[in-house]
């Protein structure tokens, strides 16, 4: 018995000894080798997806958000029946059979089959259960409002990598850097969570315009285009005190949406990449000038009566004779008489000083890709007519932007400020990491010529002035118009056909809410900027005024409902 | 020579026992613990991917909202179907809101109602 005992308990002893042992050679001996490749087997590697941050307008509407959606890859060689995946496929793509099975003809082991499917298609075709499919996650950039505001938010590629707009511009905060994360699967496959998160969010971008105005201003080009059956328009509206771009279009336009299928003439944010010679909206820098200088005042005359007069080799003429104007006159008439002998009497130089002092021939510097910085020569290298021509906004190139911005000028009391579409840029969990603050903003001339000027730019839309149909009912604007020249590419002179008609204000004149240019190309029809682009202005003024609350300024005091807090 | 023997038979009746039940049942808490951990894992990752679904229908919501919601729906929506035109600027009355205290008190031609 006890005999029996003892072997016993050398067998349950030696038992142990031996678990022991394997223990000590699993856990202490072999413990890296086997904890490799328990990883290898366990643990997998996952990509964090990476989602590019939304845009929203000034007031949290969204512009560009991003959709979830899957793409569709496939192995080649594991796919049993590519005709009848093919065919199968092509009915819930819409995409050609044929296509399809060229997949499927592919070398390699990866192949992308259908990118960014949404989620209802992505289910049909798993639940076909196909061989050799696989799906991934993946985003797809969504502009909910398509076309408009195409120009300022931009769009993205099949990878969502910048392309245009404020995409490109602001592509570092928008998008997020991603990852790699390691994942713990069981035999299954299910993984077990590490309480991390598998999404990793840009940071938003909160814009300057608001989807309201750009609609009203998006609306009002599409009647233009369609009534003056232009080649293209630009509108611009912005806060003349704060520089916020407020809404900007041009057409022709295209949907952010489906910006692969654009054209690059339509992709063209002629806004600030086109320029144009400005006539007479550019006159605005002579007259300006002359009063700052002290040169004349409001009601010197000059005697426009022959209605041309010859500058260098060139002569200059009125549309049709004016007689003898005062100086407000000149510049409500638009005479471009007047306007050369405005020049003459500044000189070259001063002249020049006033163009850089309005900004023309630099950049802006809005917040927006590829824009220009217009031209104009150093007065050293001007012609003998120069001084005429560049009084009467020939001879330079400009962007619409350049010549809103010294209207702005004009409107804020002197001060050249700088546009821009971004106003903050928020992280995910809504800290403020970017906040436009105006900086380095210079005064262009004194507040005085300022203000003398907008009184005479009053008058441009009322009786007798150019841009009478600018006028709208109940605020004053004010404001001027301007008719150029194209130079025709194949005779290398002003084309007798092709013109640029503009009408450039702000309103209500005296406490400005909005500054706006209109910018119309080739118009058939018509050519003059006071009956093309003006009426363009006031319809899209009238509205934005009633969107914004601006009261008339004429309402009669007994129609005003008056709310006191007692 | 009673007593220590007593004791040898108390240790080895009891105390070892209860040594043996006691490491048997630190093993199976740890065992427990460690499966417990991992159910509350594969608990988490369901509920992670159940929060991903979740997250991606609201940002098709979302999106589906903001088209919606587009400045163009809402006219073409007022204008065809409820009717609805853009005021006439004649016809709007607009508020002045003045400084003073709750509560609000309208009055017409900046007279007071309550006044006689």
């Amino acid at each position: 018995m006890r005999k029996r005992a003892i072997i016993l308990n050398t067998a349950i002893i030696f038992g142990f000894v031996a678990v022991f042992l394997r223990l000590v050679d699993l856990m202490v001996l072999n413990h890296g080798r086997l904890s490799e490749r328990a990883n290898i087997q366990q643990l997998k590697q996952e990509d964090i997806q990476v989602r590019r941050g939304f845009i929203f307008d000034r007031r949290g509407r969204e512009l560009g958000v991003n959709l979830e959606v899957e793409s569709l890859y496939c192995n080649p060689d594991a796919v049993a029946s590519p005709e009848t995946a093919a065919y199968a496929i092509s009915r819930v793509t819409g995409k050609r059979e044929d296509a399809v099975l060229a997949k499927f003809s592919s070398k390699g082991r990866f192949v992308w089959v259908e990118r960014k499917l949404n989620l209802e298609a992505a289910e049909r075709i798993r639940k076909m259960g196909i061989k050799g499919l696989g799906f991934m996650p993946d985003a797809k950039r969504f502009y909910p409002k398509g076309r408009l505001a195409s120009h300022i938010i931009g769009a993205v590629g099949i990878d969502n990598q910048a392309l245009e707009g404020v995409e490109l511009k602001y592509d570092k905060f928008l998008k997020t850097p991603g990852g790699k994360i390691l994942v713990t699967r069981d035999a299954t496959g299910r993984t077990l969570s590490k309480g991390e998160d598998m999404e990793s969010k840009g940071n938003n971008i909160v814009l300057t315009i608001d989807e309201g105005l750009q609609y009203i201003v998006e609306k009002g080009l599409d009647n233009a285009m369609l009534r003056w059956q232009a080649s293209a328009a630009t509108v611009i509206m912005m806060n003349p005190f704060t520089g916020e771009i407020l809404a900007l279009a041009n057409r022709p336009a295209y949907d952010s949406n489906s910006s692969m299928n654009a054209k690059d003439f339509e992709k063209r944010n002629r806004a600030i990449t086109d320029c144009y010679e400005p006539g007479s909206t550019f006159k605005i820098i002579v007259g300006a000038a002359v009063i700052e200088e002290k040169e004349v005042n409001l009601d010197t005359r000059f005697d426009c009566s022959k209605g041309a007069i010859s500058v260098g080799n060139a002569v200059i003429h009125d549309e049709h004779k004016h007689g003898v104007l005062t100086f407000k006159e000149v510049i409500q008439k638009s005479s471009n008489v007047g306007s050369a002998m405005l020049g003459m009497q500044l000189g070259k130089e001063r002249l020049y000083k006033y163009a850089k002092l309005f900004g023309f021939g630099e950049k802006t510097g809005i917040d927006l890709p590829g824009e220009v910085s217009g031209w104009i020569r150093p007065p050293e290298k001007w012609s003998g007519m120069s001084l005429g021509t560049i009084a009467i906004g020939q001879e330079v190139a400009v962007t619409p932007l350049q010549i809103l911005r010294a209207y702005s000028a004009i409107a804020n009391g002197g001060i050249l400020i700088k546009p821009h579409v971004v106003s903050e840029i928020r992280s995910p969990d809504g800290t403020l990491i970017y906040s436009f603050t105006p900086a380095g903003n210079k005064a262009a001339i004194s507040r005085q010529t300022a203000d003398i000027f907008k009184d005479i730019l009053k008058t441009v839309t009322e009786e007798g002035g150019t841009g009478r149909s600018a006028s709208v009912e109940g605020n004053q604007v004010a404001g001027k118009t301007g008719t150029a020249q194209i130079i025709d590419p194949k005779t290398r002179r002003y084309s007798r056909e092709k013109y640029v008609s503009s009408f450039v204000g702000f309103v209500p004149a005296d406490n400005p809410m909005i500054a706006m240019i209109v910018v119309v190309y080739e118009p058939r029809g018509q050519i003059y900027g006071g009956v093309v682009a003006a009426p363009v202005f006031k319809e899209i003024a009238k509205q934005s005024l009633s969107y914004l609350n601006v009261p008339r300024e004429d309402t009669n005091e007994k129609n005003v409902l008056v709310v006191e807090r007692r | 020579m009673t007593h220590p023997h007593s004791h040898r038979g108390i240790f080895s009746f009891v105390l070892i026992p209860l040594a043996v039940v006691l490491l048997l049942f630190g093993i199976f808490s740890i065992v427990w613990l460690r499966s417990s951990v991992r159910t509350v894992e594969y608990s988490i990752a369901q509920l992670d991917n159940k929060r991903m679904e979740i997250l991606k229908e609201r940002k098709m919501l979302m999106a589906e909202k903001a088209s919606l919601l587009s400045i163009q729906n809402v006219k073409n929506t007022g204008d065809g179907k409820v009717g609805l035109v853009f005021p006439d600027r004649v016809k709007v009355i607009y508020v002045k809101k003045e400084k003073g205290v709750t509560p609000y008190k309208a009055s017409l031609d900046g007279r007071r109602l309550s006044e006689p």
